[in-house]
């Protein structure tokens, strides 16, 4: 996936995901789990969701395999964010402070006119 | 069989309905995600994740197919394959079942239908008789 100033807005699930693998390789639970502590449990992830979306990262090259967890079959796979995967999660990011910057400067009360 | 063994059993079913592709590479995690999700008490929504899961798949792989060469009106009935239409008799047939399991808690015991009281009768009961079929 080539990053430009024209990639679509991610999906709620999508960015989830990106920002729980920021930091550090996790397997599915640990992203479900990671995902519900950033949004102080206001945002839940089923399995099916996660690894749709996961499915989708990964056919994108953002998000990959942890070589490490491959090779063992008793732990779980893990799952990293790639190069491209944190630079399109700096670019939605960027995206996400310039609408709070716009929506702050709209929805600031004005003050009265004075006649 | 406890509610707990019969929910595993209908989410096993529902991963059964996920494309092959999907259910080989996420599968096993899925299942993992839905034992240690249910010990916190979120069972319903995990079987609610994986019933759309299953929709959403379908409809990603239906949008995937390439398009046949047909008009706008032409109904497209290629899609329509022996394997989906028993996907979706086993999807619906998991649901009732689950409907009905909910319903029968839910029901009074059989003691209460077998009881000849018709409103004409009870008006005639004595109250001290009445009581008595109670009992």
């Amino acid at each position: 996936m080539k990053l430009s100033s024209t990639n679509p807005p991610l999906s709620a699930a999508a960015l989830h995901i990106l920002l729980a693998l920021a930091d550090e390789d996790l397997h599915g639970y640990g992203i479900i789990q990671k995902a519900a502590r950033q949004s102080q449990k206001q945002y839940r992830l089923g399995p099916g969701t996660l690894y749709d979306n996961l499915k989708k990262l990964m056919d994108l090259g953002l998000v990959v395999d942890s070589p490490g967890s491959l090779n063992s079959e008793d732990e779980k796979r893990l799952y990293r964010l790639t190069s491209e995967g944190r630079a399109i999660l700096s670019a939605e990011l960027d995206r996400l402070k310039n609408v709070l910057r716009e929506a702050e400067l709209t929805v600031r009360p004005r003050r009265p006119k004075r006649i | 069989m406890s509610a707990q063994n019969f929910a595993c059993l209908l989410y096993r079913l529902f991963l059964l309905l996920h494309p092959a592709d999907f259910r080989r590479r996420f599968g096993d995690e899925m299942l993992w995600i839905f034992d240690m999700s249910s010990r916190e008490g979120q069972t319903a929504y995990m079987l609610y994740d994986g019933v759309r899961s299953v929709f959403m798949q379908h409809a990603r792989f239906d949008l995937q197919e390439e398009p046949a060469d047909a008009f706008c009106l032409e109904v497209q009935t290629s899609g329509l394959t022996f394997a989906r239409v028993g996907q979706a008799t086993v999807l619906g047939g998991a649901l009732l079942l689950a409907l009905a399991s909910v319903i029968a808690r839910e029901m009074p015991p059989a003691s209460v239908f077998n009881q000849k009281t018709t409103c004409q009768q009870s008006d005639e009961l004595e109250p001290q008789a009445n009581l008595e079929t109670r009992q």
